[in-house]
């Protein structure tokens, strides 16, 4: 970013990108939820050239004990790029940029997840970069998002996020690696798509205030997308389906826990009544 | 109490039902005028008492009273032991909220006994049962099954060998007394 010079035509004369893409057009999406056996909840994503696993524990004890909060959870979310992720090795371990990214999709999170559910605990959210090719928060968040709701955390919605940004004085979606490093500007945008509330947003350039909010449309438009995705990906694991028949066999798999959820109903219904 | 079941499963953040038709209940919460769903899982709708709950597919795994959990022992007073309780019987998700839980001297076994010391020692790894829950986790080793499932010897740390209602150290020769479950060091995976 930054604007760094290049005689790569990254906008071609018919108005196409670099890899032949329209300037409103996304990357092709894959998401697999529970992929992890030990974990919690996880999600595996491939967004282009991203790869990214993400792993959901909890909620359970919260470590560093002093960070407990009595009467919420702590969403600790950890974001990683694999030192073979780039093609410079990265060197591993945590940097200032992983530490920003970790906060503030810890932050997106503790919007959406009903934390007061689980006073003195902490959520464990991995995400780990296998590969990366521009918008690897965005991926990470993403993923994370079908993670935690593969691991049964109640939340109030999924968490969609893109970005979106300025490339040859044109207003590109879903930036890959050569546009990210020699465009204008990179917004990525993460929402919570039923409200349309802004959970992260954060922006590396310069935009006017007309090409900001052309910008803010089309990643909030593909966030939207990314969110049928999302609950694609759910759907199939989960076989969430309005077909009866399917639903049956469902449901004579799903019989398994039925006396724990009486127990936790009746004590949500003492909750209530305290309150 | 009449309950209708939905025919599809939600996913989190789904409308299921409208706060004029029904009352949030387990699993949902009502946002302008509307509920929706907080996880994945079934919709069941009660049309008794009105309320639209959920049967979580993943649940968060919380301990409940007649639970059964697999503890440390992390100390031991003369009226009480101090455990840390490390899964719970039947399950393979880890336990969510409190994981500390105490065994008072009086709910060790069915017999009298003096001093919780007599009965278990730090380190040993016990399975007991969860007789209240809440404000703290309080758990009984008052049945046949419950008790010192793998215990180490207190001087040389190897694991000891059950011998009769007793525990007995081969290497070091020693004897020691625990109030044992009925499969010690031979428990099978659920």
């Amino acid at each position: 970013m930054g604007g760094a010079k290049t005689d790569i035509k990254l906008i071609d004369e018919n108005g196409l990108r670099f890899d032949g893409r329209k300037p409103d057009e996304l990357r092709p999406i894959r998401i697999e939820a529970n992929v992890l056996k030990r974990a919690d909840g996880s999600a595996y994503l491939e967004w282009g050239g991203n790869k990214v696993i993400a792993a959901v524990y909890g909620p359970r004890e919260c470590h560093p004990r002093h960070m407990q909060d009595p009467l919420r959870a702590v969403v600790q979310a950890k974001y990683n790029m694999a030192s073979f992720s780039v093609s410079d090795r990265k060197r591993p371990g945590p940097d200032r940029r992983s530490q920003e990214i970790s906060k503030i999709i810890s932050e997106a999170f503790e919007h959406v997840i009903f934390t007061h559910l689980f006073p003195r605990t902490s959520i464990d959210v991995y995400m780990e970069v296998l590969q990366a090719d521009a918008g690897t928060r965005c991926a990470a968040l993403t993923a994370a998002s079908v993670a935690l709701a593969d691991a049964g955390i109640p939340m109030r919605d999924l968490v969609s996020s893109c970005a979106a940004g300025k490339v040859q004085d044109t207003i590109v979606l879903d930036l890959r690696k050569e546009e990210d490093n020699f465009g204008e500007a990179d917004m990525p945008l993460g929402i919570v798509p039923r409200t349309g509330e802004i959970v992260l947003l954060q922006m590396d350039g310069d935009l006017t205030l007309e090409e900001f909010n052309k910008t803010m449309s089309l990643a909030t438009e593909a966030c939207h997308k990314i969110y049928e995705l999302q609950k694609d990906a759910l759907r199939r694991k989960y076989g969430v389906t309005d077909d009866e028949d399917v639903q049956e066999s469902v449901d004579a798999v799903a019989e398994s826990v039925p006396d724990r959820q009486e127990e936790a109903e009746e004590a949500f219904e003492d909750e209530q009544e305290e309150s | 109490m009449t309950e209708k079941k939905e025919s599809k499963k939600v996913l989190p953040g789904e409308l299921v039902a409208t706060a004029e038709e029904y009352m949030p209940g387990f699993g949902t919460f009502e946002d302008d005028g509307n509920i929706y769903s907080t996880a994945i899982g079934s919709l069941y709708l009660d049309e008794g008492n009105k309320i639209a709950r959920l049967d979580f597919k993943n649940p968060p795994l919380v301990a409940f009273d007649e639970d059964v959990v697999f503890c440390e022992v992390t100390d031991v007073k003369p009226s009480m032991v101090v455990c840390r309780i490390q899964a719970m019987e039947g399950t393979s998700r880890g336990i969510t909220g409190e994981t500390m839980g105490t065994l008072h001297v009086s709910k060790i076994s069915n017999r009298y006994v003096e001093d919780a010391s007599e009965k278990f020692r730090i380190t040993d790894i016990i399975r007991a049962e969860v007789i209240q829950s809440r404000p703290s986790i309080q758990l009984t080793t008052a049945k046949p099954h419950l008790g010192v499932i793998m215990a180490r010897c207190n001087s040389c740390r190897e694991p000891l060998d059950r011998k009769g209602n007793k525990l007995y150290c081969e290497s070091c020769e020693r004897t020691e007394y625990r109030k044992l479950a009925k499969d010690y060091r031979d428990v099978k995976p659920c």
